[in-house]
């Protein structure tokens, strides 16, 4: 892919003048960025058409990644840097006056997800495309991503992301491939000479358009595709209420029609199963197993070869429904009988699992589902009855079990329990999490089905994590190791030869410094926002959720302030407290404690005797781009989860492949950080996932006993409800207090803050007294970058692969 | 009829009845309506066979069918009652007493439907205990065996390791003693003929100028060659030798008694056989005798036939004292005889005379050989000795130690066995003790060879351990091979069926090389089997050094001892079984997994075995795996599994599971919240010690 960086100027400048009539002198930024993108849109669309042409003229395998998110960020500067024209495109720019960092602030974030589990599948495409397997994600092309998040009076306020607002300049339309998804109607059955036929009658129905994104990896062969569905009505408008006159009726279908692909929903682990939401998963599961099926017809042409050309991953189990579809399209559309379609369906599917409480598993009401999907209903209604006379059989008439098992139950349909009916492999998402599944949350099916389980490690793209949001670590890396590491991530554990060179190790910090600045220059710039680059910016950056513990930081802050307050003369090492998060619109104690936050920064940030000490900040809006910011800037990443809740996490690895030092507890991928760092590179507290086991089988853990013999801890609570804290309503936190020493509706302190109080407390002035020895520090900082190699996304592909896709790579 | 009328239509399992025409009652399935599993405690409890005069909870579960009455119907003989059960939470309930007198009860369940509908519920097809079935009609029966409340077997004998010798063919020491036997017989006109080279095939077609075959060829195997053997049967962790017979008898196998008092001078002197009880004695081992006693030899002291013996026997002469052991229909040429070998004379086991000679007599016998240090007897073709003779036998057995033993020879369930129409009693306290278990023999087989799943080989193993009296259960002779069957290696590396073959065919049957290393594998699959499972498991010798074999008398060809990979594995697991307790009385509960995994967990808690003796806590979970493939294995150790009795599923839920090693390899094993698995490799078998705090 060699472009000159006269042809890079020549193409950005004919860009402007093509699609927009504009010189660089009339261009608005917009149009600036517009042309950027273009100029390399058209080498990646390029490399992107041949490429799948020669995957179905080698017959490779391609898996499609089916999930309901893909938290994507922006494409310009990543595609840059996967393509090695990052200097060159930052020289052209400079050349033309312009700075890219300002050009690529253009770009609206892909917020097409919530949080880890939508990222992971944007690194998985990096991942899969830079190892040159064949890949195509698949999801829906909301036309508002996740909500931006405004911090005003205290606090978060939602405000809508239309990102599409001034077009996408990544995705190519198809309407050429478009297909219709059915919903609703009545079904009869008919015999036929060939066997008894299903009519699905008097349903509505609702185009799919697709739009391609192609997701360009690391010098890469085959870019990996993401298909993002569209919804659109049938008919633009209904012109018999139209002649008449009835404009709002006209529209109606249309509307009825394309809200389906209208917004993302915000998770908050305890949804209700919505009928908005089902139609978006049936919407885009449909659409992908008939496109599916198609492709595959006009390929290879028998169908009974599907499952050697393609498999499906479901991420979580919002896809589910293309299990039943697949069934459905090849039953009554290819007239397959049902083992013969069962025996193919069985052989395409495999399952992510992400969850670790059985009650957070996703159900649907039974009634609803059969209503808006009748045959989908159906067929799962078939596949549950075989389903149960296995386990029937293997139970030995245990009713409660089999009914526990089942897919269908006491008016609910459980997706989970369908993947893993028919699933070839369900996996989760870190060694323990594996492990927790297979003891817990699925004992009763690993024990009878003990090969489908497996646990995968996350991992991350070190491309974008490491190479595009830290430049200046990538470049000190590459100047001592080469820059092999990118394509090869086995190559990482090279640095840890440089873990012994002084010279590095200082220059390993002065990078960190650097980052350090360019977050308070961030800060100041967004959110007006002063820090201090010379303390040590300790950052919890994550989803809001109790069992995320932001509230332990929150409450182990106070202490430290109540401790600055007693010993206002006494030498304190300055940290700066960086909170990041968005909280779900419908989850109150989650946005009760992000008040909190706010609050406690009001207290702690204006105190005389504190504000020079300790500052407290909540970054605005934490997605993607943000983050590539933040990372890099971390001294200690916060990772403090209660044990056995948090299945892997990715940001911890975001962190200390940036050269943060983890401060954590023993839950998901934490343990296996633990395990390549070694004990002195992290800071490990707290209880273990057999401590909590032990104290939740015995009911042995009283929260009030802690909040007795602690009276630091005690203090820390008391101020949530004694008018410390600046607020409007002098009530405000008391739910937090309440929920952590009361229990009504829950148990108290579901979430062990309490019991963990002291042990976060002495684990963070560890961290803190390391932090000040700075050649201790630097070599613990460095050692987390040395080690984070296998916890590159390209690793955990390689694993998927091994064990449940068996892709060959295109050469 | 509508379907509704019946049932509250259940959301239970989603869809959970099938009907083919809404009209048609036949059509509707209502076995997951009703449960009853005769194995879990929810539904029986106690578990399993009970004493005479325990009472017993019988349980049946019914779900969204209304129903007006329900009754628990027993059998017992052919007496049939009738229990009315009433409702208890969610379940129906009838307390049941056991009879006073041992026996075999029969029962299943009627169910009156809320329209008068009568349905039935029973034991499934070909299966006497487990999960039931929906019937229309008088269905098949769950089994309840009801044994006597006095009946107790020897704890030696459950804890022993036994090796059965064919003792012509173990070892020769010394040509003396063959001589001197071999004249012996001469001088009474028998065939004797000696094979010169001890590793020969034995013959097997009828000699020169003979009509038949006759097993008349000798290799001089005798007892001092099993004394000069006891370091090895001692490496081997054995502690009880089962000898078949040694009697003086004319011919190679000795089942035709010449003389129940005499060691036959092939073998070597009464003399040479003190010698040999007191040798073992010292090294810890047991002697059991082959007891030939539902038939003689014509040619022996008691018949006399061929007066080769002084004594005046019943053929001689009607004065003869044994005249009256025997049933003469024409004498002296016509007399029963066993099926109809004229040579096996057979005996009339009411006659009191052959009682006190045999039995009851303070020098009887039996009472001779056990007073000589004897262990105990097995019993042949125990079939065909009546009820009440082995009931004398045990009496006579039992004042002498309460440790000796007494065990038949049957070939199928003991507990259900019938003989000339009449259902057995020897199983139920009052007869024997143990007996031969060549049904788990052949399951095992099945099981490795394909032919019966894990899921039906754990129903097996389940339909044992709940039909047999626990005292029974646990002494159950184990074997995989004997005199009178082909050798399991054999069988499992051909997967032939011998009895297609003829006797020629079979002495020129080669088993291949890969054949034989199929059969090692699965040997060792089957070793573990037989030492992981409650009973004695005995060893046929031979099978340790890999010999093979089809049917007799191929079956018995000469030992020849050689180190091999297969003996050591036989010595590690011996030694295992022989050191832990509670591989030996621990409880057992089995866990089938896919088609291919078999896992038996064996253990002690809360200090106590399976009989409330005092024993160190242990567990170990036996995994194997038949199939050629690598598996992932799971037990669930707080399982609701079948014979898992609630009160150690609590102690084990309540105690910490520490670690879990593999005994055979040293690999350790995942235990999670009681969930203990891992990899098992292609024909893998582990032996899993599982630790707890």
């Amino acid at each position: 892919m060699e472009l000159s960086k006269k042809e890079i100027k020549n193409e950005i400048l004919g860009k402007l003048k093509r699609h927009f009539g504009k010189t660089l002198e009339e261009a608005s930024a917009d149009q600036i960025y517009k042309s950027v993108a273009l100029s390399i849109r058209d080498l990646i669309v390029d490399k992107w058409t041949d490429a799948n042409k020669q995957v179905v003229r080698q017959g490779l395998k391609r898996v499609y990644y089916l999930s309901a998110e893909f938290l994507m960020g922006r494409a310009l500067v990543n595609n840059m840097v996967n393509m090695n024209l990052y200097d060159d495109y930052q020289e052209v720019l400079a050349e033309l006056g312009l700075c890219l960092d300002t050009v690529e602030e253009q770009e609206r974030d892909a917020g097409l997800g919530n949080g880890g589990l939508g990222r992971l599948a944007a690194c998985f495409l990096d991942a899969l495309s830079s190892l040159d397997f064949p890949a195509t994600g698949c999801s829906i092309r909301y036309e508002f991503g996740l909500f931006r998040q405004k911090i005003l009076d205290g606090e978060q306020i939602e405000v809508d992301d239309n990102w599409l607002e001034f077009g996408n300049v990544w995705e190519i339309p198809r309407p050429e491939e478009q297909v219709e998804v059915k919903y609703g109607g009545e079904l009869e059955e008919v015999w036929t000479e060939s066997g008894l036929k299903i009519h699905h009658k008097n349903f509505y129905s609702v185009l799919a358009i697709p739009f391609d994104y192609p997701v360009m990896g690391y010098m890469c062969k085959i870019p990996a595709s993401l298909r993002l569905w569209s919804a659109k009505a049938k008919t633009g408008l209904d012109m018999t209420y139209f002649n008449r006159g009835d404009y709002a009726r006209a529209m109606q279908e249309r509307e009825l029609a394309e809200v389906i692909s209208k917004c993302l929903y915000p998770e908050d682990n305890h949804q209700q199963g919505r009928l908005l939401r089902l139609k978006q998963f049936y919407f885009f599961t449909s659409a992908t197993m008939q496109h599916i099926v198609k492709k595959h017809k006009e390929n290879y042409g028998d169908l009974h070869t599907l499952p050697s050309y393609c498999c499906v991953q479901i991420n979580d189990t919002h896809p589910t429904m293309a299990i039943p579809e697949l069934m459905r399209i090849l039953l009554d559309e290819e007239g397959m009988a049902w083992e013969e379609a069962f025996d193919i369906t069985s052989k395409m599917f495999s399952y992510t699992n992400h969850t670790i409480m059985v009650e957070a598993l996703e159900c649907w009401n039974e009634e609803m589902f059969s209503s808006l999907l009748p045959r989908i209903y159906q067929i799962i209604k078939v596949i549950n009855e075989k389903f149960c006379d296995k386990l029937w059989t293997v139970y030995n008439g245990d009713f409660d079990k089999v009914s526990r098992m089942s897919i269908v139950a006491y008016g609910e349909i459980r997706m989970a329990n369908l993947c893993i009916a028919v699933c070839k492999k369900v996996n989760g998402v870190s060694q323990l999490h594996g492990e927790i599944i297979k003891a817990r949350t699925f004992r009763d099916f690993f024990v009878v089905f003990p090969n489908k389980f497996l646990g995968i490690t996350n991992g991350i793209t070190h491309r974008r994590w490491l190479a595009k949001a830290n430049q200046s670590l990538t470049k000190l890396i590459s100047n001592h190791i080469g820059d092999g590491f990118l394509k090869d991530y086995t190559k990482m554990d090279d640095i840890s030869n440089l873990l012994t060179n002084n010279e590095f190790l200082d220059d390993f910090m002065k990078v960190k410094y650097e980052n350090k600045v360019r977050l308070r220059d961030y800060l100041k710039r967004t959110q007006n926002i002063d820090i201090n680059v010379d303390s040590v910016f300790d950052v919890h950056a994550k989803r809001l959720h109790e069992y995320k513990r932001q509230l332990l930081k929150v409450l182990h802050i106070l202490s430290m302030y109540n401790f600055k307050k007693e010993n206002p003369d006494m030498y304190m090492q300055p940290c700066t407290f960086i909170f990041a998060a968005k909280a779900s619109p419908g989850y109150a104690r989650a946005k009760n404690i992000i008040r909190l936050i706010l609050a406690v920064a009001d207290l702690v940030n204006n105190d005389p005797v504190t504000k020079d000490t300790f500052k407290v900040v909540f970054i605005e809006n934490y997605g993607v781009s943000v983050a590539e910011i933040l990372i890099p800037a971390t001294d200690i990443s916060e990772q403090i989860s209660t044990a056995g809740l948090e299945a892997s996490g990715t940001g911890n690895m975001k962190f200390m492949m940036n050269g943060a030092v983890t401060l954590g507890t023993m839950d998901g991928a934490n343990v296996e950080i633990f395990d390549a760092v070694g004990d002195e590179n992290i800071f490990i507290f707290g209880a273990t996932v057999n401590e909590i086991n032990k104290m939740e089988k015995f009911g042995t853990y009283k929260p009030s006993e802690f909040y007795e013999q602690n009276s630091d801890l005690r203090a820390a609570l008391n101020m949530l409800i004694d008018g410390s804290l600046n607020v409007a309503n002098d009530r405000q936190f008391s739910d937090l207090y309440h929920s952590l020493l009361f229990s009504d509706m829950d148990r108290a302190d579901k979430y062990y803050l309490l019991y963990d109080f002291a042990a976060y407390s002495i684990a963070f002035n560890n961290a803190i007294y390391a932090y000040e020895t700075k050649d201790e520090w630097k070599l613990k900082a460095a050692t987390n970058t040395a080690k984070s190699g296998i916890f590159c996304a390209d690793r955990t592909i390689h694993e998927y692969n091994q064990k449940i896709w068996h892709l060959t790579r295109m050469d | 009829m509508q379907i509704e009328q019946y049932m509250n239509i259940t959301k239970r399992f989603g869809i959970l009845l099938e009907w083919i025409d809404g009209d048609n009652m036949e059509n509707i399935d209502f076995s997951k309506c009703i449960v009853h599993d005769s194995t879990k405690e929810s539904y029986r409890k106690p578990l399993g066979a009970q004493k005479c005069g325990t009472t017993i909870e019988i349980r049946l579960s019914i779900k969204d069918l209304f129903v007006q009455s329900v009754y628990l119907v027993t059998l017992n003989k052919n007496k049939k009652s009738f229990h009315e059960m009433y409702h208890d939470e969610d379940t129906l309930v009838a307390e049941y007493e056991t009879p006073s007198k041992p026996c075999v009860i029969w029962y299943y369940f009627t169910i009156k439907l809320s329209d008068s509908t009568k349905i039935f519920y029973g034991a499934s097809m070909n299966y006497t205990s487990g999960l039931g079935k929906a019937y229309f009609n008088q269905p098949p029966s769950f089994q309840l065996t009801v044994c006597d409340s006095d009946f107790i077997t020897p704890n030696w004998f459950k804890k022993s390791i036994m090796y059965q010798i064919f003792p012509d063919r173990f070892k020769k020491s010394g040509e003396d003693t063959l001589n001197v036997g071999a004249q012996y017989h001469r001088n009474k006109n028998r065939s004797v003929r000696i094979h010169k080279n001890w590793e020969e095939l034995p013959e097997y077609m009828p000699a020169e100028n003979k009509m038949f075959y006759e097993p008349c060829d000798y290799y001089g195997g005798n007892i001092q060659g099993i004394i000069d053997s006891i370091d090895y049967l001692c490496e081997l962790g054995i502690n009880v030798i089962y000898l078949n017979p040694i009697f003086e008898a004319a011919s190679n196998h000795r089942y035709n008694t010449s003389d129940y008092l005499t060691i036959d001078p092939v073998l070597g002197t009464n003399a040479d056989f003190n010698r040999l009880i007191n040798i073992c004695k010292e090294r810890g081992i047991e002697i059991m005798l082959d007891g030939v006693f539902s038939h003689t030899g014509d040619d022996s002291l008691y018949f006399n036939r061929y007066a080769n013996y002084e004594e005046l026997g019943a053929y001689q002469s009607k004065e003869s004292k044994y005249y009256n052991w025997y049933n003469f229909m024409d004498y002296p040429n016509v007399y029963k005889s066993w099926w109809g070998f004229e040579t096996l004379p057979e005996i009339v086991e009411e006659n009191q005379d052959w009682v006190n000679y045999i039995i009851e007599d303070d020098d009887s016998v039996i009472k001779t050989w056990l007073k000589k240090g004897v262990a105990g007897f097995r019993l042949d073709v125990a079939d065909e000795l009546p009820d009440k003779t082995i009931e004398q036998m045990r009496t006579a057995l039992k004042s002498v130690s309460q440790d000796k033993v007494i065990l038949g020879e049957v070939w199928e369930d003991a507990t259900t066995k019938e003989s000339y129409g009449i259902t057995r009693q020897y199983a139920l306290g009052r007869g024997l003790d143990s007996v031969m278990n060549y049904p788990l023999r052949n399951v095992i087989i099945e099981f490795l060879c394909y032919a019966r799943s894990a899921y039906d080989f754990k129903k097996f193993l389940v339909s044992q351990n709940q039909n047999y009296p626990k005292e029974m259960y646990y002494s159950l002779m184990n074997l995989l091979s004997s005199h009178d069957i082909a050798r399991i290696r054999t069988i499992l590396a051909t997967k032939i069926d011998p009895h297609d073959l003829t006797s020629q065919q079979q002495a020129h049957f080669i088993v291949t090389k890969e054949q034989d290393d199929m059969g090692d594998k699965l040997q060792r699959m089957a070793v573990v089997l037989q030492f992981a499972l409650p009973g004695v498991p005995s060893i046929y010798y031979g099978d340790e050094v890999g010999m093979n074999g089809l049917r007799d008398p191929f079956n018995r060809k000469t030992f020849v001892d050689k180190d091999c990979d297969i003996k050591e594995f036989y010595k590690a697991v011996a030694n295992i079984r022989k050191r832990e307790p509670a591989l030996q009385t621990g409880k057992c509960v089995f866990f089938a997994q896919d088609d291919d995994v078999i896992s038996i967990m064996r253990f002690c808690n809360g200090t106590k075995d399976a009989f409330d003796n005092l024993t160190d806590d242990k567990m170990f979970v036996i995994v194997v795996n038949r199939s050629e493939h690598h598996k992932q294995f799971a037990v669930d150790l707080f399982g609701d599994e079948q014979i898992y009795e609630e009160k150690d599923r609590q102690y084990f839920r309540d105690v910490d599971f520490a670690y879990a090693n593999c005994m055979l390899t040293n690999n350790s094993y995942e235990l999670n919240f009681g969930l203990l698995q891992g990899k098992i490799e292609p024909y893998g078998t582990l032996i899993i010690n599982v630790e707890w705090i």
